[in-house]
C-alpha cells in the first residue's frame, strides 16, 4: 500500500540512496527533454518553442492520472499525500522573482542542475546564483517573517476539496485542460514559425 | 493511420473519464479494507490515550489539539470536556471532515466509553489522518481521573465498552463544571505513559520542482 514507509523497509541509507537515483532519473529525463540547454526554455517566454509546457504539464496529468487511479484501485492512500500548505501572498511574489530569474537565467533550479551535470557554463553559473539566493533568503527572511507565514495562508488546498468534487472528476478536467492548451500550443508555435519565416529567435 | 500523440491524447482522455466514473473508496469503503488492521491496533490499545495526557496536551499551548466529541447532543451540553467541539460518525464518514482537519493536529475522538470513539477512530485512521488519538474510558474514564467520581453510577453490564451514559449532572453547563478543566496542576505527582509523539508533529516534508 502506498505511500511506502521507505525509512521502515530500505534503512535511512537506503533511503537516501533511492532520492539520488530518482534525482538522476528526473534529471535525465529533463535533459532529455531538451532541458539542459537555456534556449529552449527561454525560448517558451517568446512563444516560440511551447516544449516546456508540453512536457511539465504532460507530466502533471500522467502523475495525476496515476495518483487518482491508484487511490481509486485501493493502491494510495490518497490522504496520506503531502500537500504543501498554501501561502497566497509569498508564492505571488516569490513566483515573480522566480519567473524574472527564469526569463533572464534561462533555467529554473532543477534545470540549472541538468545544464550543470552537462559541463556547460551557464549552468554553473545559475547554480551559483541560486545559492546565493538560497543564503540571502535564509539570511533575511526573519526580517518579514510575518508576510512568509501568514500572508493568503489558507492551509492545505486541493482542487477537489476546494470545488467540492472526486478527484477523477478533477483528474479529466486537468487532461482536458492539457490537450487544449497543447493544440492551442502548436498553433501558436507554427505561427510565429511562419511569421518569423524560419529565422531562429 | 492514428498518431502517437492522438493516440495518447485518446487513452489520456479515456482514463480520466474512466476515474470520473469510479471515483475514490468512500471512507466507509476505505475502513472495510483497513478493519481487521485497525482493530488489531485497537486491541494492542496502540491509540488509546489515558486522560492525564489529555489534560496535558490540553493546557500545552504548542499543539494544536481537536477534541471531537462523538456523544449525543444532549449528552454534550451536559457535560464536555473543555475545548470539545460535537461531532457525528456521519460527519468523520465524509471524506471533507477529514480533509479539513490540520495535518499538524492531534485529534483525539471521545465517547462516553470507548465504543463510539472507536468507531470515529477507525474512520479517521483508515483516511490516514495523522496522529488520531481516543479518549481511553472515555468521558468516564475523565471523570474517574479527575474527581468527577461522585457524578457516575454504577457501569452496566448489557452496555459494551461502557459507552452508555452513566453520569448525571445538576445542569447542563458544557464546559463549566469544574471537571471540565481540572487545570494543569491536576497532574501533579501523576505518573502515565505518553502516547503522542510531538516531535513528529512539527516534522513536515516539504516538496518542489523544476
Amino acid at each position: 500500500m502506498f505511500p511506502l514507509e521507505l525509512d521502515a523497509s530500505l534503512g535511512h541509507a537506503g533511503t537516501n540512496a533511492l532520492y539520488v537515483a530518482t534525482g538522476i532519473l528526473f534529471g535525465f529525463a529533463l535533459e532529455q527533454a531538451g532541458f539542459g540547454n537555456a534556449k529552449n526554455l527561454a525560448a517558451q517566454f517568446y512563444l516560440r518553442d511551447m516544449r516546456v509546457l508540453k512536457v511539465m504539464f504532460t507530466a502533471i496529468a500522467t502523475a495525476m492520472l496515476l495518483l487518482v487511479g491508484a487511490d481509486a484501485a485501493g493502491l494510495l492512500h490518497a490522504e496520506a499525500l503531502y500537500v504543501n500548505p498554501a501561502h497566497l501572498g509569498p508564492g505571488i511574489v516569490g513566483g515573480l522573482i522566480f519567473g524574472a530569474g527564469f526569463v533572464v537565467g534561462g533555467y529554473c533550479p532543477g534545470t540549472a542542475l541538468v545544464s550543470l551535470a552537462t559541463l556547460k557554463l551557464d549552468g554553473l553559473f545559475f547554480v551559483l546564483g541560486l545559492f546565493l539566493g538560497v543564503t540571502v533568503f535564509g539570511e533575511t527572511v526573519a526580517w518579514f517573517q510575518a508576510f512568509f507565514d501568514a500572508s493568503g495562508a489558507y492551509g492545505e488546498l486541493t482542487l477537489h476539496g476546494l470545488l467540492g468534487v472526486s478527484p477523477g472528476l478533477v483528474a479529466f478536467g486537468v487532461v482536458l485542460m492539457a490537450l487544449g492548451m497543447f493544440w492551442a500550443a502548436e498553433r501558436v508555435e507554427a505561427y510565429f514559425a511562419a511569421r518569423d519565416g524560419g529565422r531562429p529567435c | 493511420m492514428l498518431s502517437w500523440k492522438r493516440a495518447g491524447a485518446a487513452a489520456a482522455v479515456l482514463a480520466g473519464g474512466l476515474l470520473w466514473l469510479v471515483g475514490s473508496p468512500s471512507p466507509a469503503e476505505r475502513l472495510a479494507a483497513q478493519d481487521a488492521a485497525l482493530e488489531a491496533r485497537l486491541q494492542a490499545g496502540e491509540p488509546q490515550l489515558r486522560p492525564e495526557e489529555l489534560l496535558e496536551l490540553a493546557h500545552n499551548t504548542s499543539v494544536r489539539l481537536r477534541l471531537l466529541d462523538l456523544r449525543e447532543e444532549n449528552e454534550f451540553n451536559l457535560f464536555h470536556i473543555l475545548d470539545a467541539r460535537r461531532a457525528t460518525l456521519a460527519e468523520l464518514a465524509d471524506r471533507r471532515f477529514a480533509a479539513g482537519l490540520p495535518r499538524d493536529a492531534v485529534v483525539v475522538v471521545v465517547s462516553n466509553g470507548e465504543g463510539r470513539a472507536r468507531e470515529g477512530w477507525k474512520l479517521l485512521a483508515a483516511q490516514r489522518v495523522p496522529r488520531v488519538y481516543l479518549l481511553a474510558g472515555g468521558v468516564h474514564g475523565w471523570l474517574t481521573a479527575f474527581g468527577g467520581q461522585g457524578r457516575l453510577g454504577p457501569p452496566r453490564a448489557d452496555c459494551p465498552l461502557d459507552d452508555c451514559r452513566r453520569y448525571t449532572f445538576e445542569a447542563a453547563l458544557g464546559d463549566r463544571h469544574p471537571e471540565s478543566d481540572p487545570g494543569a496542576g491536576a497532574l501533579a505527582g501523576r505518573e502515565f505513559v505518553r502516547k503522542v509523539k510531538l516531535e513528529a508533529a512539527t516534522r513536515r516534508k516539504a516538496g518542489s520542482c523544476g
